[in-house]
């Protein structure tokens, strides 16, 4: 089945997609849906090319053959990438790390209006860190580094959400931590999200279904209808 | 010490245009350094400044052989034409230098701190070469690039005054998209469509500022305004403004009080401030690590 075959139309779609960096594709032949609301899960082993996908996924790495249909804008599109990606040199407070995902609502010249700050503030209390707004983002741990980061996707007000490797430097606890909070935050905002994670087992016991990263193909990327 | 300042803060006083100056330097130069410092391109604050100063060698050397016509009649006039010709060369030098990093980066010509490294050695080789080849030497050459912002003229800091804040004002207005481009790439290409843009802006903007700066306090001085004073303030500040806020304020600072202590001990000015900003590194340093200790 391909996107145009379903009746629903998905947010995200990929047909026969080839990608990678250099002439030798990493992921060939993808295909891959996902559609409001859902709960996806991309398990695979480290270097299988999960984080090639959501680059993919996100425009930020072009195919090098087939399609993708994105129904939705690219400022609606929430990414938390590693946290270990970003500098720590930056001596920036976690509430300006949140703020940075209504920039792209901003014009130059205003000043950060009221129902902005709000919606970051909120982003923050989703995630359990309004207490640390004013704290260095670089001296928190990895977990709450990693909850900074879904505040500010979240302060995108993105229709998909896409994480990846949000467990990765994070202890067990705070990992259960925030799976729950994704969780909840899907039940209850409808909005998608997609988790990238070698760890399989936690992303089974949280997603509505888990897509298999591995061999250089996808398995599982279009949900089975009876 | 405190009579010093007293002095150089008078307007009667003959180099109080100069004084201005360095505090002028000092409050804007830190801001555009803050940045160079986040990105991680301190070795580009070290080396735009050697091809500011290397173009300003050119253009007194093209002027002095002739390349360049002499409009002026006058010895005064004759002046007015080389500070200029020495403006127009550094910002000329400046651009071609940036261009030359920004294409050899493009074309992943070997890593960043080897091209930069290059540069730096072509830059400075050029400057002495062309000092060395001047028909009348050292002494209009390097009293241009060897830091000493004593000659600065009413006008020249009028230029300056100017030119610093149309800097400041972009830096302001843009201040979201120059820190989203430099700490997270992907995002800005998800909310504003990509970094060009934005990089552009920046290197525009550090270029304008180095230029002006090394015609006005040479190389070694532009380099220490732009990049001491983050570097202090770095480990005392959370959030973004205080630390742009912070080290304008350190760099203003370093430039009166440099002013006085050369003044008072009649020690050149450019190793003086520098002397003091680099003092304050580690004394930063030291005070943050007391600080984390009582946090705790």
């Amino acid at each position: 089945m391909t996107a145009s075959d379903s009746p629903e139309r998905p947010l995200l779609a990929l047909q026969h997609a080839c990608l990678g960096y250099g002439p030798e594709p990493v992921l060939d032949d993808v295909h891959l849906r996902i559609g409001a609301g859902e709960f996806v899960g991309l398990a695979g082993p480290n270097g299988s090319g999960k984080t090639t996908l959501l680059r993919s996924m996100l425009g930020l790495l072009p195919l090098q053959d087939g399609n993708v249909e994105r129904h939705l804008p690219r400022t609606r599109l929430g990414y938390v990438p590693q946290h270990a990606s970003l500098d720590a040199y930056f001596p920036l407070s976690v509430w300006e790390v949140a703020a940075m995902g209504a920039y792209g609502r901003l014009r130059p010249w205003r000043l950060f209006p009221r129902g902005e700050r709000q919606r970051v503030d909120a982003a923050l209390a989703q995630v359990g860190l309004v207490r640390l707004g004013r704290s260095v983002f670089s001296h928190l741990s990895g977990g709450q580094r990693q909850r900074a980061l879904i505040a500010r996707a979240l302060t995108v007000d993105p229709a998909l959400l896409l994480l990846d490797e949000p467990f990765a430097g994070v202890d067990r606890d705070a990992r259960e931590d925030i799976a729950r909070q994704l969780e909840e935050i899907n039940r209850n905002s409808s909005l998608a999200i997609v988790i990238c994670s070698h760890d399989g087992d936690l992303l089974a016991r949280f997603c509505d279904r888990v897509i298999q990263v591995s061999d250089g193909r996808v398995h599982g990327g279009v949900r089975e209808t009876a | 010490m405190a009579q010093a300042f007293v002095e150089i803060l008078d307007p009667s006083f003959l180099l109080f245009p100069a004084v201005l100056g360095s505090i002028v330097l000092g409050l804007v130069c830190p801001v555009v350094g803050g940045f160079l410092v986040l990105r991680r391109s301190v070795l580009l604050g070290l080396t735009l400044p050697q091809f500011a100063a290397a173009g300003a060698a050119f253009a007194l050397f093209a002027h002095e052989v002739g390349l360049v016509p002499h409009p002026g009649h006058t010895s005064g006039d004759a002046h007015q034409v080389e500070r200029m010709l020495a403006y127009v060369g550094s910002l000329l030098f400046t651009f071609a230098g940036m261009t030359l990093l920004a294409l050899t980066d493009r074309r992943g010509v070997g890593r960043s701190e080897t091209r930069l490294a290059v540069a730096y050695a072509l830059a400075g080789s050029l400057m002495i070469l062309f000092v060395a080849i001047h028909p009348f030497g050292d002494a209009a050459i390097l009293g241009l690039v060897k830091g000493e912002a004593v000659v600065l003229s009413w006008a020249e800091l009028a230029a300056l005054g100017a030119v610093y804040a149309a800097v400041t004002a972009c830096l302001v207005l843009f201040r979201r998209e120059l820190l989203m481009a430099s700490f997270d790439r992907d995002l800005t290409f998800l909310l504003k469509g990509g970094t060009f843009t934005w990089d552009l802006l920046f290197h525009l903007l550090a270029g304008v500022t180095i230029a002006l700066g090394v015609m006005m306090a040479g190389p070694l001085l532009t380099f220490g305004l732009l990049v001491l004073p983050p570097i202090a303030v770095r480990p005392l500040v959370s959030g973004m403004a205080p630390y742009f806020i912070a080290s304008s304020l350190v760099g203003a600072g370093i430039g009166l009080t440099g002013f006085a202590v050369a003044y008072r001990f009649d020690v050149p000015l450019g190793p003086a401030i520098l002397a003091l900003g680099c003092g304050l590194v580690p004394a930063a340093h030291v005070l943050a690590w007391v600080a984390g200790k009582f946090r705790r």
